[in-house]
């Protein structure tokens, strides 16, 4: 994993965050939703990732006239040689190891269920055939949090099907001038293949061995109940400012999440830091704030960090 | 890397350590809390002393503090597992070894994922320091002890500079009290309310205060076993011996002079009893008391004044009513001492001495007005008052320096023979209200003057029917429509007489 990192970073400068969030999200096989301001390199990271790792990519632009079929595939009439005409699967864009789902918010919500189904289900259906997806299949979506008219939110429940929801900021000063100088200089970074499917197959494998103590799976309980404001260990700051809480997915997602980070950081064993550490994308698109945390321009980070800075790591 | 068994002993052995670390501090923590409450019991003996704490409640808290300890002890045992945890913390090894150790004990081993984690596990357990990780310090529970055995030293030393003497007898508040405002003089005086303003005469300032009293009949309830009714005078009683005026002696009736101011009271509405028995003996004008107008005034004096002394007015009346019954059951006349004084009166009309004398000194110290007396002037009652022993008492002056009378034995502390002599007494006397209240016949005394006419029917409760003439005349007043018709009338039952 730190090979694929250090060829990612050849092309991005800084980020590192996205890169992991999105290395973890191939890893556990679930997927990511980048969501920044255009111009930050979400598209240039997946095609750097694919080529690091020789997979499959393609890009979706969503429109707002972008139909299922342009994304799933279509049935085409075929002539053989000998003059017989037969329907055939053509298939989409969503064929491919990585899709890159550009600005998914502003398609259609019948497009964007298309997709979303393509992405739980892992496989697409036509007519009365059903095609699987290759694994890995990781999609990227990415929101515009700026231009929001014309747009069609993602529900909440298709939200949930993100593994991860990750905020990409802006770069610093520095990065930013290793950015000007790499986008002048002439010679391009070339980026190596360093990790092949099989092998991301087999890190896939090893995550789900990873070590998972109770005390430590409880954590991941145990903050996911906070912050459902009608459970009776809901947080103060829940009941606050929460209309409705992370679902059980949630707490999936920080275990899964948590092998992986351990994976990468090469323990065997889930700790209580990957937790905490993953709270916040794994969680953060999983909740639902209420008015008064409108109305005080509460963001649902700020209200995950509150509950995390005072949840204990063990049980009292 | 160890292998697989190395490795499990070693994780094994470091989380064993630091329990038994663990075990000790939380101890030491207990140890320390028992103690706490033990010694919190010390300090209570001290400050409150043995009459307010007893050396059983000592007891009580050293075994309340040993309990306590045990059991928190008992309950904060760790597991071995949290032990791990607590290690993980503290050497921040990201739950390596709770992990391991979990696999390791409580589950199937987890498999050579678990086994490479065991190894890792043991090789961070080796480079960490289960002491420095879980070091034995003072725990806060051992901050109280220390703030308790503070208190105690501080509280024997304080409690021993006042009094030398090893006794933990008395509180150190008390002690306290009287290092700093000297020895306590009236304990009880705030309990009393004060007394109405009364003129002060030479018998009463020299007669000790009540409350004086009350604490030398309570010391003496105290120390001295009950003694017989005669012989219940105490040195206090003879230091006022300017107020021991002879009472008339009656038989089984005992005297307390501890009860001087409440005698007053007590013979002044003895006097009203005694008056209003005069009256029915003597019906005639000679022995009538004092004017109404004249008794009205002490009777309010005398209800503002029961109102204020409520707290004694229950004893007061127990004495009273003792005194009465056993004045009833005596002859009048028969064996009660002759007053010293023999100052007539005008309602002095039998010839038998001691009667008289009862009737005059009743007379003077009666609600007049009740008693259809005549003539008793408050200088001859006063003089009564001091000459006779009875308790009659100016109106005016309701029983001050008084000398008390056996009545006042009646103080709470009676026995239970004396209880029911009282209760037969009022029995008693009840029946002798009951009949002389059919005795009564409403016989009216009318005087009739030549500028104003009244009629005083002091000790007729009913109205006196005159349907013969076809009017109603009330007791108390007469209304102004039939003045002129009863005068006549009157003045033709005079005419006729």
């Amino acid at each position: 994993m730190q090979l694929v990192r250090d060829e990612i970073g050849k092309v991005i400068v800084g980020h590192d965050n996205v890169v992991e969030g999105v290395l973890t999200a191939l890893v556990a096989g679930g997927h990511v939703l980048l969501e920044g301001v255009p111009g930050l390199g979400k598209t240039t990271l997946l095609r750097t990732l694919s080529r690091a790792m020789h997979l499959d990519y393609s890009r979706i632009q969503f429109t707002p006239d972008l139909m299922p079929a342009d994304i799933l595939g279509s049935m085409m009439m075929e002539t053989d040689g000998a003059g017989s005409k037969q329907l055939r699967f053509q298939p989409g864009p969503v064929f491919a190891h990585l899709v890159l789902a550009d600005e998914i918010n502003r398609a259609t919500p019948r497009t964007q269920s298309a997709l979303l189904e393509a992405m739980q289900e892992r496989t697409v259906t036509s007519g009365t055939t059903t095609h699987s997806l290759e694994d890995p299949f990781l999609v990227m979506a990415t929101q515009n949090p700026l231009e929001m008219e014309g747009t069609y939110p993602l529900p909440e429940a298709q939200l949930d099907r993100f593994l991860q929801k990750i905020i990409v900021g802006y770069p610093t000063q520095e990065e930013m001038v290793t950015i000007v100088d790499r986008t002048m200089s002439a010679d391009q970074p070339k980026v190596e293949q360093v990790v092949n499917r099989e092998q991301i197959l087999d890190m896939r494998r090893a995550a789900q061995q990873v070590l998972v103590a109770p005390h430590v799976r409880d954590y991941a309980i145990r903050f996911v109940l906070a912050t459902q404001p009608e459970h009776a260990t809901a947080h103060t700051v829940a009941k606050k400012y929460i209309r409705y809480g992370s679902s059980p997915r949630g707490a999936q997602a920080l275990v899964q999440c948590g092998r992986v980070r351990a994976l990468i950081r090469g323990r065997l064993n889930v700790s209580i830091g990957d937790l905490r550490a993953l709270c916040t994308p794994a969680l953060r698109h999983r909740i639902i704030l209420n008015f008064d945390a409108h109305a005080e321009g509460k963001t649902s980070d700020q209200v995950l960090t509150a509950i995390l800075d005072s949840m204990p790591d063990t049980e009292a | 890397m160890l292998d697989s068994s190395a490795s499990e002993n070693r994780l094994e052995a470091v989380v064993l350590n630091g329990r038994r670390r663990l075990l000790v501090q939380t101890a030491m923590r207990d140890a320390l809390l028992a103690s706490a409450i033990a010694m919190g019991g010390v300090a209570a003996l001290l400050a409150l002393g043995t009459g307010y704490f007893p050396p059983v409640l000592l007891g009580l808290f050293v075994a309340a503090g040993i309990t306590a300890g045990v059991l928190r002890w008992r309950r904060s045992q760790p597991r071995p597992y949290d032990v791990a945890q607590l290690l993980d913390r503290r050497w921040q090894t990201d739950d390596q070894v709770s992990t391991a150790y979990y696999f390791l004990k409580e589950s199937d081993k987890g498999g050579p994922i678990a086994e490479q984690q065991r190894a890792r596990a043991a090789t961070l357990a080796a480079s960490g320091d289960v002491v420095a990780a879980l070091p034995l310090r003072l725990p806060h529970a051992g901050w109280g002890a220390l703030a308790m055995l503070a208190l105690i030293a501080l509280l024997f030393v304080v409690r021993y500079s006042l009094q030398p003497a090893l006794s933990l007898e008395q509180p150190l508040a008390a002690m306290l009290k009287e290092a700093l405002l000297g020895p306590d003089e009236q304990p009880n005086a705030g309990l009393l309310q004060p007394e109405p303003a009364r003129p002060q005469t030479g018998d009463e300032e020299a007669a000790p205060s009540l409350s004086e009293e009350a604490e030398t009949r309570d010391a003496e309830t105290r120390t001295e076993p009950p003694a017989p009714p005669d012989a219940a005078q105490t040195p206090a009683d003879q230091d006022a011996e300017p107020l021991n005026v002879e009472i008339p002696e009656v038989e089984g009736l005992s005297v307390d002079e501890s009860y001087g101011d409440e005698m007053d009271y007590n013979s002044l509405v003895d006097g009203e009893q005694q008056g209003q028995q005069q009256g029915e003996k003597h019906d005639s004008p000679s022995d009538a008391g004092t004017p109404s107008d004249q008794a009205s005034a002490p009777n309010q004096e005398n209800e503002a004044w029961n109102q204020e002394n409520d707290s004694l007015l229950d004893r007061l009346k127990d004495a009273f009513e003792n005194m009465l019954s056993k004045l009833n059951m005596e002859p009048q006349g028969g064996s009660q001492q002759p007053s010293e004084s023999e100052s007539p009166s005008d309602g002095e009309s039998t010839g038998e001495k001691a009667e008289a004398a009862e009737g005059q000194a009743q007379g003077g110290a009666s609600d007049a007005g009740e008693a259809q007396m005549e003539g008793g002037e408050p200088g001859e009652a006063s003089s009564q008052q001091v000459s006779q022993g009875e308790g009659g008492n100016n109106s005016d002056q309701p029983g001050e320096g008084q000398p008390s009378s056996a009545a006042g034995g009646n103080d709470g502390s009676k026995d239970a023979a004396e209880q029911a002599a009282i209760e037969e007494a009022m029995g008693k006397l009840e029946e002798l209200y009951s009949r002389r209240a059919e005795e009564m016949k409403g016989e009216v005394m009318i005087e009739t003057e030549t500028a104003q006419q009244s009629a005083r029917t002091p000790y007729q409760p009913q109205d006196s029917g005159h349907q013969d003439l076809g009017g109603t005349v009330s007791r108390d007043a007469i209304p102004l429509a039939y003045q002129a018709y009863i005068k006549s009338y009157f003045e033709n039952l005079r005419t006729k007489n």
